[in-house]
């Protein structure tokens, strides 16, 4: 039958973003598909430690680990070690899934997992450049942890290049699977009011007002459109460092009438303000996947975005006016285009909610991924998480004289480690839980299917 | 890599991601991007070689402009020159620029240098005490590595400026100095903090105030009133530079500073080009697909 | 739902008795709460009483016994088996840990807000109610037998008499000595009260600043409050006596939890604890100043030289190498010389004005000699707090030097920091709370600028005098604190409480546990108490520490220093947690006069 996964991943409930939002949803589909799913990631705060059970017996694991920098735990080859190996092993799993190379966790996880010849398998949720000194140290990490795995997920063909490039891996190791949205939680208003009835348009943008998010573009495309049109409000959803330059010009256009700054608004209550508006703007400077677009369109929203990283492969074309320039005037223009579309009723956007939901759907998703198993499972050799030949494979990943040494010494402590581990708590001490027993009528038809 | 050969009865594979294409494996590499990625790594990328040759001459005119803050140091330091014939000299050439670039002074600018000079009287006795304790060796070594610093902050400053040029036209006049103050704003500082070192060195009051007045005149008000990269600025400050050392240190040092001079702006930006274009590595610049798009602000 | 009986560990003794023969097993059940078996009878006795109907509820014929083997009446039925506390030793279970902290201050105590906000959910509280009133039941065990045997004389096998030294008592207490005795002893407590309250009312002004810098107005204070309350406690567990006697009514079916004795049984910790702890520290008190006064002019000598050499020698010395370069740092001569004057003539005149008048080794003598005597008379912590009291008087030039240079350090970071905001195109928007874009002109930003070289040219000068003296003050501060413990200590540890987890657990419950047994009528839970743990005791102590921790000694103090937030030494904040043995509000004592009056023998 299934498999016992461990997703594994610095970021998860209760903190909300696009990577935490994505693991409980593939957790929560493989359980429906007859899998095992625990997930572990480190404490937060001082309360939520230790072992938690979600909906359907979704165990999830808060480890007591040194939390560094926006709940990034302490990168440190070995530390994660022991707590790691004890559940690993006491879970019984057979695949190890960490999420996203800016997890620190889940790097180690992986080195690990390869140490006790489980499968790994790694999903990335962004885009890294190369230019930056953090994302080239994160690379060359990256050559590291993904020297023994065994499959790379990636969220978008985008996402894909830049892992190629960046991990220097074999094309045929990655596969792309897209994120998705619960569009029965995204549904249109009903019966909302078109343009010739209420006579005004409303522009959503729900973004972290950081730089790289466009936060910049946004703040001076404001006043212009405003100008522009007086028919025309904002309702702007999201905080940041940039939210004061964003304050700041509104009051000094005298714009409060008309743009909306709600700050921080909680996941759940996103559709709520999504559903207000009519066009949902996007501005922002790098993209691996861009779920809020695809949330937007659900709600029924025309989307005017940039067109960088994955967007362009996110939403077909009629549902979205691109901004071919990451520049104010560009956008501008797309806005315009998109405010006569709307204006004219040429766009039909009660559609694209049902049409979402046949693009984007968990349980595809998950039915990916359990595929995705499947061949991990199916095509493993059987040296392949045999220690010398993991060593060999690390040797020849780097081309540095140094590093490469480096890393097949970190690979020796660690293999010592284990060895040292073992000694003084064998697997077979470990005590090994029941599993969650599944819902009986789900067996039941999944075998009927 | 048995995906990547389509055969030719499928529909061609594309690049989207809410099109079910479920006759490719979620596995499959389109064959254009291998393609892609060998063609990118021939490709020789042109840097533009009089973009390099501006920037370091823009530097040697700054340090020139930093020199003249040892020159008139050193004038009353050493040969005790009239301070207040030095001041004088350099308040009456920036009103004459001034009055040649805004044709006459107004009244805010009379309030505003009114303000300044008020403010150096008011506090040219504390200066001059702040580092009185310190031993004369000290205060020139921290002024030296002082000196380093402006300049490095100063021409960072200025490379900045230029990227700010274009949106200075179109955008609104408020916004598009915010993002310049902060680096403008660093140079100002370390220069006062250098003059503050130095000023303990000077004789009398009067000293300082003067030699305050004339480093702020000539370091940073003049490079707002005229470009000193321009050739005739270039060559006035070449003159007064050349002679000071001429007078002080002796013909041979001229004539090896000159050297310096023509071999940093002659042949060290084309050494620094042939680098950039034959041995520096490329990656970033392939590389540069993903990285985040810079935002361009008109 | 489940239901539960609970069984006695009291009956098994007599199951064993009879052995051989058949018995039948009566419960009372009370209407929202577990059935409870009060005791088994042998069938025969029960036979004899008559028809089954006879017992009518809220006694329930439950279970019989056949061959050593218990058949309940009905199904469904689990057994908990429990060992009754003993209400007349002061035994008593409890779900909740017993209070030794005044109720009305333990809201405050209370940590953890998330914890508060779980318990708000209502199904955390459904069953415990049921629960809790099981628990009652168990608690009031003998009483409910007392009384089954007094209504069915029959069936019950002991009949208690009234012991001999019961009857005695009471006959004493009629006497009419007595009553005269008791009268006096009456109203020489409430004067004493009275005259407690009043002082402590006095000090309690709110404008009176006594309580914030005196440490023995603030012993003082307690040691009144604990007068004032002491007839309060006596009344409760004196009503708690009455109410025993009258307790055992079981019609009165609903026994709120107001009226179970055991509710009184901490304030009869809490009484006997601190007559305990004042009796200690009277003798403590004697045992010093014996000691004190037996080597008083070694003493005095010490004292001397000490204070002089601390207080003044030191620091004088201490200024003048802050003005002199120290360290090899360059200071800015003219600001040094500045503060060094300033803060050398503060010292002359705290050396003129306080200390020399104050450590004269007369003055010094007469000074130990009245310690002695406080000591020896009213207790150890009154020496002791006179000794802090007098050692922050003789630093006050310290307390002043650190103020001073306090405020001149953060003026400066506070025009630093704003001068920094300028100089990065910033500036505070006080309005809103938020730091804004703003474009400075030409003139703003050079005059900041000069402004802003000039503060850090100064910062070593002023850094220099500041970490010196904030190290001073913080070295002053542990040594008062670290008396202050002592007095904290002698004042309010648990000793009683302490003394009866050792002697009997039963009597601070800390909650129930359940353990698994088995027998021969298969298996049962068992209901044991878990004592209250000895960290529980110290658990007020332990919140002191951390704070003192918190404030003085950690991270947070470095940084506290660093912004320049003044170290304040706000006794009433960190000693507050300790007075939670004693009621927010002072007694009014003509309510407390009435109901003594009332307990008079007439």
């Amino acid at each position: 039958m299934g498999y016992n996964i461990a997703m594994i991943c610095d970021f998860f409930y209760p903190q909300l973003g696009g990577v935490e939002i994505h693991i409980y949803h593939l957790a929560q589909n493989l359980i429906s598909l007859g899998h095992n799913v625990v997930i572990i990631t480190h404490a937060y705060g001082n309360e939520r430690v230790g072992v938690r059970y979600l909906t359907n017996g979704l165990k999830v694991y808060y480890t007591p680990l040194f939390v560094l920098h926006r709940e990034t735990t302490f990168p440190s080859v070995f530390s994660m070690a022991p707590i790691l190996r004890h559940i690993m092993l006491r879970e019984k799993i057979d695949i190890v899934h960490g999420h996203g190379s800016g997890s620190a966790m889940a790097q180690e996880s992986i080195v690990h997992a390869n140490t006790l010849g489980m499968k790994t398998v790694f999903t990335d949720h962004s885009l890294y450049g190369f230019s930056v000194l953090g994302s080239i140290l994160l690379n060359k990490l990256l050559l590291f942890t993904l020297g023994n795995i065994d499959r790379v997920i990636c969220v978008s063909n985008i996402c894909k290049d830049n892992m190629i490039v960046r991990a220097n891996m074999d094309p045929s190791k990655l596969s792309v699977i897209p994120n998705a949205v619960i569009s029965d939680a995204f549904k249109p208003l009903e019966n909302k009011p078109t343009f010739k009835e209420k006579k005004r348009i409303t522009i959503v943008a729900i973004s972290r007002l950081f730089p790289n998010k466009g936060a910049d573009l946004i703040i001076r495309i404001i006043p212009k459109i405003c100008q522009q049109h007086p028919e025309v409000d904002f309702l702007l959803a999201g905080d940041g460092p940039k939210f004061v330059e964003l304050q700041q010009t509104v009051e000094s256009f005298r714009l409060q009438d008309r743009v909306t700054l709600l700050g921080a608004v909680p996941h759940e209550n996103i559709r709520e303000v999504l559903c207000k508006g009519d066009i949902y703007l996007h501005t922002t400077l790098t993209e691996a996947f861009g779920t809020v677009l695809v949330e937007a369109a659900s709600c029924g929203l025309l989307v005017v975005t940039t067109h960088v990283g994955g967007i362009p492969e996110v939403l077909p074309d009629y549902m979205t006016v691109y901004a071919m320039e990451t520049s104010v005037t560009s956008l501008v223009e797309a806005t315009n285009k998109a405010i006569e579309l709307y204006k004219s009723d040429m766009v039909d956007t009660s559609t694209f909610h049902d049409e979402i939901k046949q693009m984007y759907d968990w349980m595809d998703i998950a039915k990916r991924t359990s595929k995705v198993y499947d061949q991990v499972m199916r095509e493993a050799l059987p040296n392949d998480k045999n220690w010398y030949v993991m060593l060999k494979r690390v040797y020849y990943r780097d081309n540095g004289r140094w590093a490469r040494l480096l890393l097949v010494l970190c690979c020796i402590v660690e293999y010592l480690l284990f060895m040292v581990m073992e000694f003084f708590q064998p697997e077979a001490q470990i005590e090994k839980p029941p599993k969650w027993p599944h819902k009986v009528e789900e067996i039941i038809n999944e075998k009927l299917n | 890599m048995v995906d990547s050969n389509v055969p030719g009865t499928r529909t061609p594979w594309r690049r989207l991601l809410w099109l079910k294409q479920d006759e490719y494996p979620d596995n499959y590499t389109d064959p254009g991007f291998t393609e892609y990625m060998k063609n990118l790594k021939e490709i020789d990328f042109d840097y533009d070689y009089d973009r390099i040759r501006t920037d370091f001459l823009k530097f040697y005119s700054l340090i020139l402009n930093t020199c003249f803050v040892f020159i008139t140091f050193s004038g009353m330091y050493e040969y005790d020159y009239d301070p207040k014939l030095m001041s004088l000299i350099s308040t009456l050439t920036i009103c004459g620029f001034s009055l040649l670039k805004y044709h006459k002074l107004s009244n805010k600018q009379m309030k505003s240098s009114v303000i300044i000079i008020f403010t150096i009287l008011t506090l040219s006795p504390v200066l001059k005490s702040l580092s009185q304790t310190t031993s004369t060796d000290s205060i020139w070594v921290i002024s030296f590595w002082l000196t380093i610093y402006y300049l490095f902050s100063v021409f960072k400053s200025i490379t900045s400026d230029s990227k700010m040029v274009t949106m200075m036209t179109t955008t609104n006049k408020i916004k598009k100095v915010r993002n310049i103050t902060y680096s403008k704003n660093l140079p100002t500082n370390i220069l006062l903090a250098n003059v503050a070192m130095l000023s303990s060195r000077l004789p009398t009051t009067t000293h300082v105030f003067c030699f305050l007045l004339i480093c702020i005149e000539i370091n940073i008000i003049l490079p707002k009133l005229l470009d000193i990269s321009k050739f005739t600025v270039s060559l006035v400050s070449n003159l007064i530079v050349y002679t000071y050392i001429n007078i002080s240190w002796g013909f041979s040092s001229m004539i090896i500073f000159g050297i310096f001079t023509i071999l940093f702006t002659n042949v060290l930006p084309r050494v620094f080009w042939y680098w950039e274009t034959h041995y520096k590595c490329k990656t970033p610049e392939i590389l540069s697909l993903w990285d985040t798009k810079t935002p361009i602000l008109t | 739902m489940v239901h539960y009986i609970f069984w006695p560990e009291y009956t098994y003794s007599k199951e064993l008795n009879n052995i051989n023969e058949e018995l039948c097993a009566i419960s009372i059940a009370l209407e929202s709460g577990d059935q409870m078996v009060l005791d088994v009878v042998p069938e025969s006795s029960f036979r004899r009483q008559g028809p089954n109907n006879s017992i009518l509820p809220p006694y329930y014929y439950i279970a019989r016994r056949r061959d050593g083997q218990w058949i309940l009446n009905h199904d469904g039925f689990y057994i908990i088996r429990f060992v009754a506390p003993k209400l007349s030793s002061m035994q008593f279970l409890s779900l909740e840990p017993i209070l030794l902290t005044s109720p009305e201050r333990q809201e405050e105590l209370s940590s953890s807000e998330s914890i508060k906000i779980l318990f708000d959910y209502e199904r955390y509280h459904v069953d415990k109610a049921r629960f809790k009133q099981s628990i009652d039941q168990v608690n009031l065990y003998y009483n409910y037998l007392l009384d089954f045997e007094k209504k069915f004389p029959q069936l019950s096998s002991t009949i208690q008499e009234t012991p001999l030294y019961v009857k005695s008592f009471n006959w004493c207490k009629n006497c009419f000595i007595y009553k005269i005795i008791y009268k006096i002893l009456l109203f020489i407590s409430i004067s004493i009260c009275f005259i407690a309250g009043q002082i402590s009312t006095l000090l309690n002004i709110s404008f009176s600043p006594f309580l914030r810098i005196s440490v023995t107005a603030r012993q003082i204070d307690l040691r009144c409050q604990q007068l004032c309350y002491f007839p309060v406690q006596f009344l409760r567990i004196n009503k708690n006596r009455t109410l025993s006697k009258l307790l055992p009514r079981v019609k009165d079916t609903e026994t709120s939890e107001t009226q179970l004795p055991c509710r009184f049984y901490p304030d009869y910790i809490r009484f006997y604890n601190t007559l305990w702890l004042m009796t200690n520290d009277i003798s403590f008190g004697l045992i010093i100043s014996a000691m004190c006064y037996e080597n008083q002019h070694k003493l005095v000598n010490l004292l001397h030289k000490m204070i002089r050499y601390c207080l003044y020698d030191f620091i004088k010395k201490v200024t003048i190498q802050l003005a002199d370069n120290p360290l090899g740092i360059k200071l800015n001569a003219e600001l040094t010389h500045f503060l060094s004057e300033l803060f050398l003539w503060i010292i002359d005149f705290a050396y003129i004005h306080i200390i020399e008048p104050l450590t004269g080794k007369e003055t010094l003598l007469m000074l130990i000699k009245l310690n002695c005597y406080v000591m020896s008379s009213i207790g150890a912590t009154f020496g002791l707090s006179l000794t802090v009291d007098f050692l922050s008087l003789c630093s006050f030039h310290i307390f002043l030097f650190y103020h001073i240079i306090n405020k001149l350090y953060s003026w400066q970071l506070n025009a630093m920091t704003n001068l920094y905001y300028l100089f990065r195109g910033k500036k505070k928007n006080k309005l809103r709370d938020r730091i804004d874009f703003n474009y400075f002109e030409l003139d703003q930003l050079l005059m900041g600028t000069l402004l802003f070289i000039i503060m850090v040219y100064l910062t070593p000068t002023v850094l220099a005098f500041y970490i010196s003296y904030t190290c001073l003050r913080l070295c002053l501060i542990y040594s008062e604190i670290s008396l202050e413990s002592i007095i904290t200590l002698i004042n309010h540890f648990p000793l009683f409480a302490l003394l009866l987890r050792v002697k009997d657990p039963k009597r601070l419950p800390g909650g129930v546990s359940f353990d698994i047994g088995h027998d021969n009528n298969g298996t049962f839970l068992l209901l044991k108490n878990n004592p209250l743990k000895i960290g529980m005791l110290f658990k007020s102590f332990n919140i002191v520490l951390q704070q003192v921790m918190n404030n003085y000694c950690s991270i947070h103090t470095i940084l506290n220093i660093i912004k320049g937030n003044p170290i304040i030494m706000d006794r009433h904040k960190l000693y507050y947690v300790l007075y939670s043995s004693l009621p927010e509000k002072s007694v009014t004592i003509n309510e407390v006069y009435e109901q003594l009056l009332e307990t008079l023998p007439n």
